[in-house]
C-alpha cells in the first residue's frame, strides 16, 4: 500500500535549546488507527502539532496523499484534509455546541451567522456518528466527554480525511474509552485515517494497527500491531528496563487524623461543586480519590489547603476544626498540601528556583527580618540533594526546569523541610502527571514512606493506576459527591472504579 | 558566558537602543523645527552640563522623579498598578502644604512631621485605590486613576477655596516661612536635600524589597498572587501596605517640590511627576536601584529642553515627546527578543518585561490583564 | 415660574445627551476590544488625537467633513500603532496603552505650539463648528424637544449603538471576535487570526475614539490641552459596567453623561458651587459605578482576598 502520509527528517527546537524533535522520518497508510507513543516529552505532541499545522519545523519535509505537505498554519492543514483534536481542548465555554462547531466556518444568511442551519447540521452529524449531543446547550454545561466529542465533531463536519487525536483518552473514563474506540473504528471504515496519540499502552495495543515508538524527540522503534508486545514497547519507550516495583504497601492505620463533614462548596450560580463530602483519612493509610477530572477535585484540595472556604461543613485534623484556618496555620499544624497545578498554584514561574524553593523556609533562616541569603541557599541545596532535584543555576527562573523538577522541587519544599517528621497528613493531588516513569516511581516511593512512618495521605487522582497502586482505601468522586468507598491494595478492579466515576452511584440507586 | 549574562547584556542593549531612538527622533525633531538647529541642538544636550544653575536642576528635576518612580516600581513589585501617583503627589502637598502654613509654632522640627503627614495623605488614597480592589474587586488600575483625578480637582478646589494668596493673579498660596524651605546645596539651582532622601529611598528601598523576608513576600505576591496564597502569605494585607508605601512616596514627592522649589502651593505643582513616575519604573525594569539612573535620564531631558526652551526656539515640550517615545519603544520585548537571540543560541523566555504587571493578580487570558471586567463567563 | 423650570429641566436633558455622545462612542470602542479580550487604556489618547486632528483638519480647509476625516484618520493610525506595539513588537499591551496616552498628550501639545505658537490650545478663528440639526415634528414636540438641536454626530453615536450591537452579536465576525476574546488559543487553534481580529478591533475603537474627538473639538471650535478630561477612562469604565454588550454600555455611558450635563448646569445655575468640585464629580460617580458594579458581580471571593 502506498504511504499517505510521510515525514522526512522533521526537527524542531524551542526557544534555542529545548530539542523537541530530533530528524523524525516515519510514514501512515491509509485506512489505518496510527498510535505514537512514548513518555511525556518524547515528541509525540510536537509531531502531531507539525502534522496539523499548528508549528511550523525547522528542518525536514512532508507528503501528503502523494503531494508535498507544509502547512502554515492550522487552516492549510484544514485544507487538506486534515485535522485535530487537542490534549486541551479548544473550545470556547460561553459558546453553544453549535457555535463552537460552526466557528471559522459559519453558515450565513444576510450576513448574519445563520444559527438554525448551524443546528440543523451539528444535529445531522451526531446522529449520523453516534455521538449524541444538544447543539443548543452551552459548553461550559457539558462533561469532558461531551466536550471532546464537539471536539471530534467539529473536525468530521469539515470532512476531515485525517484525524489526529492527541491523548483523547488522558480524560475519559473507561467506558468513555470504549464510546471512542467505537467512533475510530467507524471512521477506519469509512477509510479515513487516524493518528493516535497516547502513552497507555492497553490503549494503544485494543486500538492500533500500527504503533510508532518515540523517546527524547526521536522515533525509536515501529512494530505492527500483531508483531508487537508490551513488554518490548516499554522497554522501548524507557530506553532501558527498569526494575518493576511490585509493592504491597501494609502498614496498619492507626486513628482518624484528617476528618471532613459535610463539605459542600456552591459556585457563583449556586450549582455545587462539592456536595456533602464527609470522609476521613487515618494515620498511617493512604486514601486514594478517584474520579474524572472536573467532578470536584480542584475545589477539594483547594479546601483542605486552605484557598477557599466552602459553604457548609468543616474539616477537622486531629480533632482540631481547621474549617477557616489559613494556608500559613495549616502548615503549622502539620497538613502538607501539593496541589495539581503545579505552574499555577505550585510555583511562581516567573520567580527563580531559590526564590521558589526557599518560601517554606525563609523565616527560619532570617535574623531579625533580614534574610541570611548564604545559609538560605545552603538549605535549598541540601533540600535538592536529598529529592533529587537538578537545578543547574538557582537564579534562573524555575519555569527552565523540566516537570518533573519542578514537581520534586514541590515535594522537596513542602514535604522535605525540616520539620516534615512532624508531618500529620499530606493532601497530594496528581502527583505524577507529566513526568517519566522514574519520577513517578520516586513519588511513589515517597508517599509510602511517610504513610509508613505514620502519615494520613489523601490522595487525589486521575490516574487510575495510581490510585490502584497506593491506595488502601478508594474513594470515587462523582459530581461533587463521594459515591463509593472501595477497598483498596488490589481489592478493587479497575472495570468496577470506572463504572462509579462514569455513572456514580445510579447502579445502587437502581439495585 | 552564561545565559543570564547574556540575558542582561541584551536587555542593556534594548534599553540602550530604545534610549538612542528615542534621543534621535527628538533630534530629528528640532532639527526640523528650529530656525537655527545647531545651536538648539546643542543647548538641548549640552545645556545642563554648562553651569551650576543647569546641572543643578537636572539632579532637582530628577529628586521628585527619584521618588514616585520608586512608589510606582514598588506598586508594581506588588502586582499592583499604581496610576494615581498624580493625584497622590497632589495630596500630600496639600497636605504638608496646610500644616507648614498654618504651624502651631515655627520650627525646622516641623519639616518631618510635615513630610509624615504628606506620606500619610498620599498613603490613604494609594491604599483606598487598594482596598476597593482587595474588598470590592474593583481594579485598581482605573480605581486609582480616578481617585488620582477627583484629588486633583479638590486640590485645586481647597487652594483656590482656603489656601489662595487673594494679591496674587493667580490661584497660590503664601509663600512658606523661611524656615521651611529647604537649603539650596548648589545654589542658585534648587537643588535640596530631596535629592540625597530619593537616592537614600532608593537604597532602603532595594534592601527591604531583596533582603528581607517582608520585601521577599511583596515580591512573591507580584510574581505569582496564586502562589503567594498557596504558600500561606497574606497576599491582600501585603498588598495593601505595597500600595500605601507607594502613594506614600508621591505625597513624599509632592511636599518636596513645596519646601524645595515652589516655596508655595500653586495649581500645576505636580507637572506630570505621577505619570512621569510610571515611565521611570519602567525604564528602571521596577528595579529600585535602576530607578536613580532613570530619574536621572529623565532630568537630564527635562533639563536639557529648559535649556533650550530658554535659550533657542525650541519648546521645552521637546522632553515629553522624547519621553513618550522612549514609554513606547520600552514596551516593545520584541527588541530584546531579538538582540537576545543575535547574542546567542539561547532561550530568550521571560526577558525583561517579565516582572510587569501580566495582570495584576491574574486574568491569565485577557492580554494586558488588569480590568474589572467580566471574568469568564 | 413652572414654565421656567420646564424649560431649564429641557435644557438639563438636552445638555446630558450632549455630553454622553463622546462616552458613549468612547464606550463602544472599549466594549468592542474588550470582547476581543484587550484592555483598551489608549482610548483616553485616541480621543485627544482625534480632538486635535479634527480642528486642524477643519481649520485648514474650513471644511467640518474634512475635520471629522481627519480625527477618523488621525486616531485610526494611532490605535493602528498602539495595536502593533502590543500585538507585534509584544509590548505589554497596558503600558503601551500608557505610553500611547503619554505621545498623544505630548504630541498634540507640541504641534499646537508650533502651529499657533500657544502651548496646548489651538484654534483657527475662520473654522466652522458643527452645527445642530433640528429634527422635525421632535423639535416641536414639548417634551421632547431635547431630542432636537444636536449635531450629526450625536445622531450617529446612537445609530452605532445598533450597528456595533448588530455586528458583535449576529455577525460571523462578531462571532470570531467573541470567540477570540474569550479563548485566544483556541481561537488559533480554530484557524482564526486572533492578532487580525485584534487589529480590527483596536482599529475600530480608533476609529469610535476619534469621532468622539472630533465631537469635543468641533463643538468647540477649538483644541484645549486636557479638554478629553478623563473621558476616555470614563467611556473604558462604562463598557465594563455595560457588561460586555453595546446597550448596558449605552445606559452606563447615560448616566455618566448624567453626571457631566448636571455638573455643567449647576457651574451655570449655582455659581457657589464651586467649579472644582463639579469638575471632580463625574471621577467619583465613575469610581462609584465600577466599585458597585465590582462588588453585585463577583460574589466569588478572588485571589486578593485574605
Amino acid at each position: 500500500m502506498a504511504p499517505y502520509l510521510v515525514c522526512e527528517g522533521l526537527s524542531k527546537t524551542y526557544g534555542g535549546t529545548l530539542r523537541a524533535l530530533h530528524g523524525v522520518s516515519l510514514s501512515v497508510e491509509r485506512g489505518k488507527v496510527h498510535a505514537f507513543i512514548g513518555e511525556n516529552g518524547a515528541g509525540k505532541s510536537t509531531l502531531a502539532k507539525i502534522i496539523g499545522g499548528m508549528v511550523a519545523p525547522d528542518a525536514g519535509s512532508m507528503s501528503f496523499d502523494g503531494k508535498p505537505y507544509a502547512p502554515g498554519k492550522p487552516r492549510d492543514a484544514h485544507a487538506h484534509g486534515i485535522g485535530m483534536v487537542h490534549q486541551h481542548f479548544t473550545l470556547f465555554p460561553a459558546l453553544t455546541v453549535a457555535e463552537n462547531i460552526v466557528l471559522g466556518d459559519e453558515p450565513t444568511r444576510l450576513g448574519q451567522v445563520d444559527i438554525a442551519r448551524a443546528v440543523e447540521e451539528v444535529r445531522a452529524l451526531s446522529e449520523e456518528y453516534g455521538m449524541p449531543l444538544d447543539p443548543r446547550r452551552r459548553l461550559h454545561d457539558l462533561s469532558v466527554g461531551e466536550q471532546q466529542r464537539v471536539e471530534i465533531l467539529k473536525e468530521l463536519r469539515r470532512d476531515v480525511e485525517l484525524l489526529i487525536l492527541d491523548e483523547p483518552t488522558a480524560v475519559l473514563t473507561p467506558q468513555e474509552v470504549e464510546r471512542l474506540f467505537k467512533g475510530i473504528r467507524r471512521l477506519i471504515r469509512e477509510n479515513r485515517t487516524v493518528i493516535f496519540i497516547a502513552h497507555k499502552l492497553e490503549e494503544v495495543l485494543a486500538i492500533a494497527d500500527e504503533i510508532t515508538v518515540m523517546r527524547k524527540g526521536r522515533v525509536v522503534g515501529h512494530r505492527d500491531r500483531a508483531e508487537a508486545t508490551k513488554e518490548e514497547l516499554v522497554q522501548l519507550m524507557v530506553g532501558e528496563s527498569l526494575p518493576v516495583h511490585e509493592r504491597r504497601y501494609g502498614a496498619e492505620p492507626g486513628g482518624e487524623k484528617l476528618v471532613t463533614r459535610e463539605l459542600t462548596i456552591r459556585d457563583e450560580r449556586g450549582r455545587p461543586e462539592l456536595d456533602g463530602i464527609t470522609l476521613s483519612v487515618n494515620a498511617g493509610e493512604i486514601l486514594g480519590l478517584a474520579g474524572v477530572e472536573g467532578n470536584g477535585q480542584q475545589a477539594l484540595e483547594q479546601v483542605l489547603g486552605g484557598l477557599i472556604t466552602p459553604t457548609t461543613g468543616s474539616v477537622v485534623l486531629n480533632g482540631a476544626a481547621i474549617t477557616r484556618a489559613s494556608p500559613a496555620r495549616r502548615r503549622r499544624l502539620g497538613l502538607a498540601y501539593v496541589p495539581a497545578d503545579r505552574l499555577e498554584w505550585g510555583c511562581a514561574p516567573q520567580a527563580s528556583v531559590f526564590e521558589n524553593a526557599m518560601t517554606q523556609c525563609y523565616r527560619r533562616e532570617s535574623t531579625a527580618g533580614i534574610l541570611r541569603r548564604r545559609r538560605l541557599r545552603q538549605v535549598v541545596r541540601s533540600m535538592f540533594k536529598r529529592f533529587d532535584v537538578r537545578a543547574p543555576d538557582l537564579d534562573s527562573p524555575i519555569s527552565s526546569l523540566s516537570g518533573g523538577n519542578i514537581q520534586k522541587l514541590i515535594l522537596a519544599r513542602e514535604l522535605g523541610s525540616e520539620r516534615s517528621e512532624r508531618l500529620e497528613a499530606i493532601v497530594i493531588s496528581n502527583p505524577s502527571r507529566g513526568i517519566d516513569i522514574r519520577g513517578v516511581q520516586f513519588v511513589h516511593d515517597l508517599l509510602a514512606g511517610y504513610r509508613d512512618a505514620g502519615c494520613a495521605i489523601l490522595l487525589i487522582s486521575t490516574d487510575l493506576d495510581e490510585i490502584l497502586a497506593l491506595s488502601d482505601r478508594i474513594g470515587v468522586l462523582y459530581t461533587g459527591r463521594l459515591v463509593a468507598m472501595l477497598p483498596g491494595q488490589g481489592r478493587t478492579s479497575k472495570t468496577e472504579l470506572g463504572r462509579y466515576m462514569l455513572q456514580g452511584d445510579d447502579k445502587e440507586r437502581a439495585a | 558566558m552564561t545565559d543570564r549574562l547574556l540575558d542582561r547584556l541584551a536587555d542593556g542593549l534594548s534599553l540602550a537602543l530604545t534610549i538612542g531612538v528615542a534621543l534621535v527622533a527628538g533630534a530629528v525633531i528640532i532639527w526640523l523645527t528650529s530656525a537655527d538647529p545647531g545651536h538648539a541642538l546643542r543647548a538641548f544636550f549640552l545645556g545642563p552640563f554648562q553651569n551650576k544653575l543647569f546641572f543643578g536642576n537636572l539632579l532637582q528635576t530628577a529628586a521628585p522623579l527619584l521618588l514616585t518612580g520608586l512608589g510606582v516600581a514598588v506598586a508594581f513589585q506588588v502586582g499592583a498598578v499604581n496610576l494615581g501617583a498624580e493625584g497622590q503627589v497632589y495630596a500630600g502637598a496639600l497636605a504638608g502644604a496646610t500644616l507648614l502654613l498654618f504651624p502651631p509654632f515655627v520650627s525646622p522640627w516641623l519639616i518631618p512631621v510635615a513630610v509624615v503627614a504628606a506620606g500619610a495623605a498620599g498613603a490613604l488614597f494609594a491604599w483606598l485605590a487598594g482596598w476597593l480592589r482587595t474588598r470590592f474587586g474593583a481594579t485598581e488600575v482605573i480605581g486609582s486613576f480616578l481617585i488620582g483625578a477627583a484629588l486633583i480637582q479638590l486640590f485645586d478646589f481647597f487652594l483656590r477655596r482656603y489656601l489662595a494668596d487673594p494679591t496674587a493673579g493667580f490661584p497660590t498660596s503664601k509663600p512658606l516661612a523661611a524656615t521651611f524651605r529647604l537649603a539650596r546645596l548648589l545654589p542658585p539651582s534648587n537643588l535640596n536635600v530631596m535629592f540625597a532622601i530619593g537616592i537614600v529611598l532608593a537604597v532602603v528601598a532595594f534592601f527591604v524589597l531583596y533582603r528581607t523576608t517582608f520585601g521577599y513576600r511583596i515580591r512573591l505576591t507580584g510574581l505569582s498572587v496564586k502562589y503567594a496564597r498557596y504558600s500561606g502569605i497574606r497576599v491582600g494585607w501585603h498588598f495593601l501596605v505595597a500600595m500605601a508605601i507607594s502613594g506614600a512616596l508621591a505625597g513624599i514627592a509632592g511636599v518636596g517640590e513645596v519646601m524645595g522649589v515652589q516655596g508655595r502651593l500653586v495649581t500645576g505643582l505636580s507637572n506630570n511627576l505621577g505619570w512621569n513616575g510610571v515611565t521611570v519604573a519602567l525604564v528602571a525594569r521596577l528595579h529600585p536601584l535602576g530607578v536613580i539612573p532613570a530619574a536621572l535620564l529623565y532630568g537630564y531631558l527635562h533639563s536639557g529642553a529648559t535649556v533650550a526652551g530658554l535659550t533657542s526656539d525650541v519648546s521645552p515640550r521637546i522632553a515629553a515627546i522624547i519621553q513618550s517615545l522612549i514609554f513606547y519603544l520600552i514596551t516593545a520585548q520584541a527588541i530584546y527578543v531579538w538582540l537576545r537571540r543575535r547574542l546567542g543560541a539561547a532561550r530568550a523566555n521571560a526577558g525583561p518585561g517579565g516582572a510587569l504587571p501580566s495582570g495584576a493578580a491574574g486574568r491569565p487570558r485577557r492580554q494586558g490583564g488588569p480590568s474589572a471586567a467580566r471574568s469568564d463567563r | 415660574m413652572s414654565s421656567l423650570a420646564e424649560v431649564f429641566n429641557l435644557q438639563l436633558l438636552f445638555d446630558v445627551l450632549r455630553m454622553t455622545t463622546p462616552i458613549l462612542l468612547l464606550a463602544l470602542g472599549g466594549m468592542i476590544t474588550d470582547r476581543a479580550g484587550v484592555l483598551n487604556i489608549a482610548l483616553e489618547g485616541l480621543l485627544v488625537f482625534g480632538a486635535f486632528a479634527a480642528v486642524v483638519g477643519t481649520g485648514m480647509t474650513g471644511n467640518l467633513l474634512v475635520g471629522v476625516v481627519a480625527a477618523l484618520v488621525g486616531s485610526g493610525l494611532l490605535s493602528l500603532a498602539f495595536a502593533w506595539f502590543a500585538l507585534y513588537l509584544r509590548g505589554n499591551i497596558f503600558i503601551v496603552g500608557l505610553a500611547t496616552n503619554a505621545f498623544a498628550a505630548a504630541v498634540t501639545t507640541y504641534a499646537s505650539w508650533l502651529i499657533s505658537g500657544r502651548e496646548g490650545s489651538l484654534s483657527y478663528p475662520q473654522a466652522p463648528t458643527i452645527g445642530p440639526i433640528s429634527v422635525p415634528l421632535v423639535k416641536d414636540a414639548h417634551f421632547l424637544s431635547f431630542l432636537s438641536g444636536h449635531t450629526v454626530i450625536d445622531y450617529t453615536a446612537w445609530a452605532l449603538v445598533l450597528v456595533v450591537s448588530f455586528v458583535v452579536f449576529r455577525t460571523r465576525m462578531g462571532l470570531r471576535l467573541r470567540a477570540v476574546g474569550q479563548e485566544p488559543l483556541a481561537a488559533r487553534a480554530v484557524g482564526l487570526s486572533v492578532r487580525r481580529i485584534r487589529y480590527l478591533a483596536v482599529l475600530a475603537s480608533g476609529l469610535l475614539a476619534g469621532l468622539a474627538g472630533a465631537q469635543l473639538s468641533l463643538t468647540l471650535g477649538g483644541f484645549v490641552q486636557n479638554m478629553s478630561a478623563g473621558r476616555g477612562w470614563i467611556g473604558l469604565v462604562a463598557s465594563i459596567v455595560g457588561s460586555g454588550t453595546a446597550f448596558g454600555s449605552a445606559a452606563a455611558s447615560l448616566l455618566f453623561g448624567a453626571t457631566e450635563g448636571v455638573a455643567n448646569s449647576l457651574q451655570i445655575t449655582a455659581p457657589k458651587v464651586p467649579a472644582q468640585l463639579l469638575f471632580a464629580l463625574p471621577y467619583v460617580i465613575t469610581l462609584a459605578a465600577l466599585v458597585f458594579y465590582s462588588a453585585t458581580r463577583s460574589r466569588k471571593k478572588g485571589v486578593l482576598d485574605t
